[in-house]
Order: structure tokens, then sequence, then C-alpha cells
């Protein structure tokens, strides 16, 4: 009766979910095409950026999201997390793919050329390809729980190494610096700390 | 017997080297390969002059690491192949002790097939890749690699497919190594001051830093059974 109940009452959400999601998209769909000032350099195609960065903005924070699960799985060890990390990834290359296909077309349009070595379409190309990385990776393991395991490690040593990304300002990347050398400080120290107290093996 | 961290990850760097010697597996492997590579590479883009010149370093890091995949799944699989990863496992150090172990192995041996590759990297793109500040780049460069491939390979190492697992995980994350080393060694090839390569130089030390925090935090999840 129990589980029924739940059953129910999450069938009613996702339709209640599903009932929001469709009114919004059209609301969206109209604002874009019919409420939205043509622009006045680009004209129509710059509501391409309309869907672009939205779809940009979910591909990079699903993986963000995928990282931070991963982490928290690795200290709790609850499926859930493993859960929403990989569905996350799944979410995250559909929209990355789209960021790029649309963010391609606009700079074909604008640029007259479908790729160029813009840093913004570099990390969005990486982008696609860590999200691939990170879903063969885990159809590549069997075991449920050590699929969640790796899959943690490498959902989180992408996410740390995203921030390398060259276009990223001198300051950003000394802010970075500093931030990770004072963290990566305080934990060598507490690990050395660690074993100077003998505490070696475990 | 307690035996020190430094003391313990030489022990597995040295049972890495003593393998290696016996049967130059990955150096033969990774020098081979890359040699390899840079002479496809050479006659497929068909570059003179200049061209070729500027061309040398992303052909020296792009071959480098993509050979390097091998020899990293062939210092893994080598492991497990013997039970000796178990055999690691149980012994009675920290577990962050076989990473870097390995890691210092994989650094050696790649830095030594580097080393060996540049003289005919010059000759064969007529640029100077022979010049001492180089070796700075080259070593952090190819200390962050062995680092994060160490811990990736571990990560593969369970996996279906590992051999084309690896470069799959692992290129995506050594691009931001990549760009830095090449930038880095264009600058320096060219003549250019240590100082004019600085950004890149710190880049590449904040990399290491980094991958160094990531690789000592998640290596345990990676080898647990």
């Amino acid at each position: 009766m129990h589980v029924e109940g739940g059953k129910v009452k999450a069938g009613c959400t996702g339709f209640l979910l599903a009932i929001v999601g469709a009114g919004v998209m059209l609301a969206a769909l109209a604002m874009v095409f019919l409420v939205a000032p043509r622009e006045a350099t680009m004209g129509d195609v710059q509501r391409i950026f309309y869907f672009h960065v939205a779809f940009a903005w979910v591909g990079f924070l699903a993986f963000l999201v995928t990282g931070v699960s991963g982490a928290l799985y690795l200290v709790w060890r609850a499926q859930g997390l493993d859960w929403l990390g990989s569905s996350s990834a799944e979410v995250g290359l559909v929209f990355i793919s789209a960021a790029l296909l649309a963010g391609s077309l606009w700079a074909r349009l604008t640029w007259g050329t479908y790729w160029t070595r813009e840093p913004r379409l570099t990390i969005s190309a990486l982008q696609w390809l860590v999200y691939a990385a990170y879903l063969m990776l885990r159809r590549a393991v069997d075991d449920p729980q050590r699929r969640a395991r790796l899959g943690a490690v490498y959902g989180i040593t992408d996410e740390l190494h995203q921030y390398f990304v060259p276009s990223r300002s001198a300051e950003g990347l000394d802010a970075l610096a500093d931030a990770l050398g004072s963290f990566l400080g305080a934990w060598l120290y507490a690990r050395v700390a660690r074993l100077a107290a003998g505490a070696v093996s475990r | 017997m307690r035996v020190s961290f430094l003391r313990a990850v030489w022990a597995v760097a040295r049972k890495d080297l003593a393998t290696e010697v016996r049967t130059g597996e990955m150096l033969g492997g990774v020098w081979v390969f890359s040699l390899l590579g840079a002479f496809v590479l050479g006659l497929a883009l068909d570059l003179r002059g200049d061209a070729a010149r500027e061309a040398a370093a992303g052909v020296l890091w792009a071959t480098v690491m993509l050979a390097g995949t091998l020899g990293l799944n062939r210092s893994l699989a080598r492991e497990q192949a013997g039970g000796c990863l178990d055999g690691l496992r149980l012994a009675p150090v920290d577990r962050s002790t076989i990473l870097f172990g390995k890691a210092v192995g994989a650094f050696l041996v790649m830095g030594l097939a580097e080393v060996l590759l540049a003289p005919f990297i010059s000759v064969l793109f007529g640029a100077d890749l022979l010049r001492w500040p180089l070796l700075l780049v080259g070593g952090l460069g190819t200390l962050g690699y062995a680092l994060v491939g160490t811990m990736l390979a571990t990560v593969a190492l369970r996996a279906r497919a590992r051999e084309v697992l690896l470069p799959v995980l692992l290129l995506p994350i050594a691009v931001p190594l990549l760009i830095a080393c090449v930038r880095a060694t264009q600058v320096l090839a060219a003549g250019g001051a240590l100082a004019a390569a600085g950004r890149w130089l710190r880049l590449l030390v904040v990399y290491d830093l980094v991958m160094l925090a990531v690789a000592m935090l998640t290596f345990d999840a990676a080898v647990e059974e």
C-alpha cells in the first residue's frame, strides 16, 4: 500500500512537472519569436542565442552536478547520489551537443565558418568529450558499486581540470591557484601529521 | 616494521624500474611509437621551413602523450596480470604510495623517452629542441601527465576494453597540460627567456599541484576492491 501510494504521488508530480514544463517552454518560444525585438546588427540570427546560451549553461552545470555528487558519493556511499550523477551526465551530453550545434550554426552565419579556434567553442567541445568518456567508462564496468566508485573518481577529476581552460583570465587563474594552494597545503599538513602519528596502514 | 612514506614510494618506483630494465617494454613502446608518430605526422602535414619549426613542439607533445597512454596501460596491466596489485594493496603502507611510486616510475621512463625523442624531432622538423630550459617544461609536463595518467590507468584497469578506454579518459583531461607544454616549448625553442614562458610554466605548476591533490584524495577509491 505504502509503495503504491508513493508511486501514485510520484506519477502526479511527474505529470504536473510535464504540464508546467510544456507551458513554460511554449511561453519561452513565444517570447523568443514573437516578443523579443529583432537585433539591430545580427538580425534574426541573434535569436539562436536564446537557445544556445541556455543549452550551454545546462551542459556545463550538469557536469558540476556529476562532479559534486561523485564527491559526495565517495563520502557517503549512497546509491542515489550515483544515480543523480550519472543521469546528470546523460542530460548534460544532450544539452552540450545542442549547444555545440547551435553555436556552430551561429558561427557559420556570423563569422562565416562552422568551426574556429574560439575558447568557448573549444571548451564546449572538450566538455562533450569528457561526457562521452565518463559515459563510456560507466558502460565498461559491470559491477554497480565499482561503476559508481570509478565514475565518481573520474567525475571529480574532470570537474577540476575544467578550470584550466586557457581562455580563463589570469586573475581568475591566480585566485584559483591561491585557493587550491591553501587547500592543498592544509590537506597535506593533515596527511603528514597523520602519517607522523603512526596511522600508516588502513 | 614501519616504513617511511618516501621509502615506500621509492620501493614501488624501484620495482617498476627494475621490471623496465629487464623488459624495456614501456620505454621501447613509448619511444618507438612516438618516433613513428612524429615521422608519420611529418609526412602527412608536409611542412617546410618556419611552419615545420613551429609545428615541432606540438608534434613532440602530441606524440609523447599518445604514446604515453600505451606505456601507462602496460604499467598497470603488468601489476594486475601477476596479482601484484593485490600484494601492493596488502602492504602495510598508505595506499597513495602505490600511486606515487608508479607515477615516479612512469615519469622517469617517459622523461627518458622524451630526451631520446627530442633530437630526432629537432632534425625532422628543423627545430632546436635541445635547450636546457626545455628540461623544466619537460619535467613539469611529464610529472603532471604521469600523475594523472597513473591515476586514470588505475580507474580503467577494471573496465572492459581498457586499452581503448584509457586514452579516451586521459586525453581530454590532459588538454590544458598539452596546450601549456606546447606553448612553453615553442617560446623556449625559439630562444626565448624563461620569463617569456612564465605564464605557461605557472599553468603547469598549478596543474601539477591540483592533480596531485585530486589524485591523493581519490586514489583510495580507485584501487578499492
